[in-house]
């Protein structure tokens, strides 16, 4: 494998500190694979089905559903073939990931996101797509306290700016 | 000082320091500056707008009009901060206003002697003649004396924020309606959101003497406000000014998060503007108390009385010694009760109601009315008594409580104005916007008990939808009232100096409407809005039309309520970070190697890499041109859109896409397109590469990538919804390289041992995916510069290691890392369009493209790009230009013009869309669209720039200036 594999969070998180406490843990998320699906015309609910299950039965896969018959999947094998029910494109490196623990974590997001996170993301896997600071982004529930984040890589920079700017001023300490 | 011994809700233990034009003085933690300054005796706190006329604090809270200052200094100087709203800190610094050398000694003062002439419409008449003058004399000074206060000219030093809220309920007021609606709200556990502008909760219970179930008003609110601090469903933000109602039950409002620090924490922002968004929303914003119009009623000394019931309460100060209340409503007598109870001595309440309602034993109640004031501070009033005669008081402060005016603007920024009230005496809101609601004062309940039960009906109402509306008290007022005859100016709009005269003359002058006398007089602009004196101006208005106030009507409030700093607005979004940047996967790397960067859309590109010896930009774009020219250079090019069609019906969708045929593209085989717009004009252009039957990945302008994709999904979405296809922009999911030049197969093939690179194996056009290092890659034979070239593509995260896994194996190679300026010089050498040829007006046949598009097949743009006139052959067609003299330059927006002819617009046969320095031919080349152009190769026509003021001689030539038969590309 090449020397240098960079995803866009893990040089500029590479500068926060490690001690505690923190009001807020930070952690740049690593996915074998990142795929958008997009269900064929009648076929959503299929698909649907064939998601779920998918993630039901891939440990530490991720299923989101980020709009009528669209999904974002992040897993670490390799991705159910739906060739005939829908669509699949390899997103490759094109997210930026981040996952974000603690209390906090939901207080600096619903300062950037205007949708209201506590109903939008009431339970694990829940998922919103919206805009930071112009960014286009995808924020799910992971667990309790664990939120998910997902920016295009070439505006990881920006967004995380707007990202530290928003806890610093809640006075909301961010470490990894 | 005028500090009471006991009393009121500051801190006696906790003295600030703080400055006044220079002078220190000291308050009291709980002070705000205009009790502060009260306290130490400062009356003259700054000069009217117009008339420069000796002013002093008139209320306690936003609606102030005069008491303007400028707090802090240097970048931080903030100018029109409402003295009564400014909470006193250690070392707060504060000017005065519109005044030299000082408030109380103004030399601009002279404006007053001149007054008889600064009317309302003085502008407007005086510098109508001569035109001349206009922009010359006329704006210049008009601009000049406009505006209050200075901006300081410098970067705003602090830092704002943004925030989200959501709630079942917002609650905007925190007096006895505001608090008893959300706890009530609360208690039936719905998500409340409370906004208070104030430092504190309680609203007027802070202001008055009230009890509220056997405890004090200011108790019972902190009470109120512990449980609602305890309710986790509940969010109270103070100091939070409400600044507008919009549509979608949403809101403004601004935090003041360190305006009353003296310094702020790291990363604490000065100000925090909150987009809120609530289901219902109760407003029990109040009532503003109307001032009195009679002579003098500017005069320093004469205040609101409820202001006066502020001060003396709630902060311990006795604005004055001896006072006189003017009164047409019951609290100027309750006003008078307080200062009494202060020990402040009453000389009258003078009630202009005609028969006093109370009689009181600390006051004589006289019925009549103020008609002027004296002294350049106030020193004595002239009362008309009903019963005949004048009567001259000495006294040092006048209240005016002229009855109260429903806080209901918001209900105007959704479009309903209110509605005259005769009951009340003033404006209510009668029409609701969806979603909102007025209650207490706001809803015309003045008194304490009708206020707090007119709070929780409200809540109940929201709470519970069947609940039955209750009959609403709405309490009686005296109309606003206005002295005749006083013979001194008598104003009703103070911040902008409009006197009743002025509204008289409007009128006279045929400005009858409310919002005509608004833009004619100012009455009611400014930072206050008219809060104060708004109704005020309407009612002279209406008693000299002899008219109704229903008829009048009042002024539609638009937001902000409140002033609010840009600087809130825009948040983080200021200098660079005013939008996002993208960064390319080699960003690094090309930063490394001296690169420059320059903005393309929200993407930094590398420009040129500059190395030593290179004079300048150009110098270094020529040396990259060459390189690539002569061995092998490597270029980013990742911005470029990249999107996947998939599906049985991909190929299909392409076609009716590109102009030309798609369907019969082989797997790993690319071809150039040409997309066009519904109006037949060339949309954008690229390459299509299919990597199987039903997978293909196109690629687009970097600025038209976004665009693009949007186009697609509109044409799947709408136009064609039964096609078995979808599309999905991978751009930011593979970093992808241009390798070009004589030497980049050498190079891709060291690269790449394991894939047979020759010209049989991989031929122009072709396309494979692979793997480089074990991970996906994909490869196209493609060339923008006309030079053996390809595209090497990997997953994003991987780009920075093949940009250096490239430039280590070309150095036995010559590689030269190439910018946007040399790819510009190679496509223009090459004639490739891109960029300013492509800017939307130019069809296809423009381009020489014409025989690209198919005849056999349907496509998005086909109809309309036959219309006659868009294959007419006069059009402005692409051509080549070089100048006859090679040491000539010309400049891209170059007009064309026959040679001879003369050089207007009507002559101008076309222009310069990309020009570069070539390398190769050691001159300028250009790329132009020219009337007839193809026909007129040869042809010497002249370039000019009418912005440069250069015109030169030029030959029209072939847009491709380098391998015209494409040799190299195909080597």
């Amino acid at each position: 494998m090449p020397d240098h594999q960079l995803s866009a969070f893990d040089t500029i998180l590479a500068d926060l500190p490690t001690a505690h406490p923190f009001g807020l843990r930070v952690e740049a998320l690593h996915v074998h694979q990142t795929v958008a699906t997009m269900a064929y015309r009648g076929a959503e609910d299929d698909t649907g089905a064939a998601l779920a299950a998918f993630a039901r039965g891939a440990p530490g896969a991720t299923v989101l559903k980020t709009g009528p018959g669209t999904w974002l999947t992040l897993c670490e094998g390799s991705h159910p073939g739906l060739d005939n029910a829908a669509a699949t494109f390899d997103q490759g490196d094109g997210y930026a990931l981040l996952k974000l623990h603690g209390p906090a974590a939901m207080r600096v997001l619903q300062k950037g996101i205007f949708v209201d996170l506590e109903t939008a993301l009431a339970s694990d896997g829940d998922c919103v797509c919206s805009v930071i600071a112009h960014i286009n982004l995808i924020a799910w529930r992971a667990s309790s306290g664990t939120l998910g984040v997902a920016v295009p890589r070439s505006f990881a920079g920006s967004f995380w700016h707007w990202f530290s700017a928003a806890a610093a001023a809640e006075g909301i300490a961010v470490g990894r | 000082m005028t500090r009471l011994q006991a009393g009121g809700l500051i801190d006696r233990t906790k003295a600030v320091d703080f400055r006044f034009d220079g002078r220190a003085l000291t308050g009291f933690a709980g002070d705000t500056l205009a009790s502060a300054l009260l306290a130490n005796g400062v009356r003259i706190v700054g000069r009217s707008f117009k008339y420069h006329r000796a002013r002093g604090i008139l209320t306690d809270g936003i609606d102030e009009p005069n008491a303007l200052v400028t707090l802090r200094g240097g970048a931080r100087a903030e100018p029109n901060c409402r003295a009564p709203s400014v909470e006193l800190f250690d070392g707060l610094e504060a000017q005065s206003q519109n005044c030299w050398p000082s408030p109380s000694f103004d030399l601009m003062a002279v404006n007053g002697l001149f007054s008889k002439i600064f009317v309302a419409g003085f502008y407007y008449k005086t510098f109508m003649w001569p035109a001349a003058l206009w922009e010359r004399l006329y704006e210049p000074l008009i601009r000049r004396a406009a505006g209050l206060g200075r901006l300081s000219g410098q970067a705003d030093p602090d830092s704002y924020d943004r925030s989200h809220a959501f709630a079942d309920l917002l609650v905007v007021g925190s007096g006895p309606a505001g608090l008893s609606a959300a706890l009530s709200a609360a208690r039936s556990g719905l998500r409340v959101l409370l906004v208070e502008n104030d430092s504190r909760v309680g609203g007027r219970l802070l202001s008055e003497r009230h009890e509220v179930g056997g405890q004090s008003g200011t108790a019972w609110a902190a009470a109120a406000l512990r449980e609602l601090a305890a309710n986790d469903r509940v969010t109270i933000l103070t100091r939070t000014s409400l600044f507008g109602a919009y549509d979608g039950n949403s809101f403004g409002a601004v935090e003041r998060v360190s305006d009353h620090l003296p310094i702020t924490a790291d990363g604490q922002p000065r100000q925090r503007y909150w987009k809120i968004v609530a289901a219902q929303a109760i407003f029990a914003t109040g009532a503003t108390e109307r001032p009195i119009a009679f002579g003098g009623n500017d005069r320093p000394g004469v205040m609101m009385a409820s202001a006066i019931q502020t001060y003396v309460n709630r902060y311990a100060v006795a604005p004055g010694k001896r006072v006189a209340i003017f009164t047409v409503c019951d609290t100027g007598y309750d006003v008078a009760a307080d200062l009494a109870a202060a020990g402040v001595e009453i000389a009258a309440i003078i009630d202009a109601r005609g028969q006093p309602t109370r009689d009181v034993a600390f006051a004589p109640v006289i019925a009549g009315e103020v008609v002027r004031t004296f002294g350049r501070s106030l020193k004595a009033i002239e009362v008309r008594r009903f019963d005949g005669g004048m009567e001259r008081m000495a006294v040092d402060l006048l209240g005016m409580a002229g009855g109260w005016n429903p806080n209901v603007g918001f209900a105007s920024h959704l479009g309903k104005r209110p509605d005259w009230c005769d009951t009340l005496q003033a404006f209510r809101q009668g029409t609701l916007p969806g979603g909102m609601m007025f209650a207490g004062a706001a809803d015309g309940a003045l008194s304490l008990a009708d206020a707090m039960a007119s709070g929780e009906a409200a809540a109940r109402r929201i709470c519970d939808a069947a609940a039955a509306a209750q009959p609403m008290v709405v309490s009686a007022q005296a109309s606003p009232h206005v002295v005749s005859d006083s013979g001194q100016k008598s104003f009703v709009d103070f911040q902008h100096d409009v006197t009743v005269d002025d509204v008289l003359l409007a009128d006279r002058e045929g400005y009858r409407s409310v919002e005509h006398l608004k833009r004619y007089t100012t009455l009611g602009m400014a930072t206050d809005q008219g809060k104060a004196g708004q109704v005020l101006g309407h009612a002279v208005l209406a008693q000299h039309r002899d008219a109704g106030m229903a008829a009048i009507g009042t002024i539609a409030a638009r937001p902000p309520h409140t002033p609010v700093a840009i600087g809130a607005l825009a948040g983080v979004h200021r200098g660079e970070h005013l939008k996002p940047t993208r960064l390319t996967p080699t960003h690094r790397w090309a930063a490394e190697n001296g690169a420059s960067f320059v903005n393309a859309g929200l993407w930094k590109r590398a420009q040129w890499f500059t190395r030593p010896g290179d004079k300048d930009w150009l110098a270094s774009a020529v040396r990259e041109a060459k390189a690539v020219r002569s061995t092998v250079g490597i270029c980013d090019v990742s911005t470029l859109g990249k999107i996947e069609i998939v599906g049985p019906d991909a190929a299909m969708l392409l076609d009716r896409l590109y102009g030309n045929m798609m369907s019969t593209l082989p797997v790993g085989k690319c071809r150039y397109g040409v997309m066009l717009r519904e109006d037949g004009f060339v949309f954008d252009d690229g390459t299509v590469a299919r990597l199987d039957d039903n997978r293909f990945v196109i690629t687009t302008t970097t600025v038209n990538a976004v665009a693009v994709m949007r186009h697609i999904d509109f044409a799947l979405q709408v136009i064609w919804p039964g096609l078995k296809a979808h599309a999905c922009s991978i751009t930011e999911g593979w970093a992808q390289i241009a390798v070009a030049g004589p030497l980049s197969r050498a190079l891709l093939q060291d690269l790449l041992p394991a894939i047979d690179l020759s010209n049989e194996a991989f031929p122009f056009m072709a396309a494979l995916a692979g793997e480089w290092n074990g991970i996906p890659m994909r490869l196209f034979r493609l060339s923008f510069s006309g030079e053996l070239a390809y595209e090497i593509a990997v997953p994003t995260n991987h780009g920075d290691a093949l940009v250096r896994a490239l430039a280590l194996l070309g150095r036995a190679y010559g590689c030269t890392p190439y910018g946007l300026e040399a790819l510009g010089i190679l496509r223009i050498e090459k004639g490739h369009v891109a960029g300013g040829d492509l800017n939307g007006q130019v069809t296809a046949h423009d381009l020489g493209l014409g025989r690209m598009l198919s005849k056999k097949k349907d496509f998005i743009g086909r109809a309309m790009a036959e219309r006659p006139a868009l294959v007419d052959p006069g059009r402005q067609m692409l051509v080549g230009l070089k100048p006859v003299d090679p040491a000539q330059r010309f400049s891209a927006g170059s007009h064309l013009f026959r040679k001879g002819a003369a050089q207007v617009a009507s002559e101008s046969q076309g222009h310069i869309t990309s020009v570069a320095y070539s390398g190769v031919f050691d001159h300028w080349i250009a790329l132009g669209l020219l009337e007839h152009g193809p026909e007129r190769i040869g042809e010497t026509i002249a370039a000019a720039s009418p912005v440069r003021g250069t015109c030169i001689e030029v030959e029209v030539c072939s847009p491709v200036f380098f391998d015209a038969a494409g040799e190299r590309l195909r080597a």
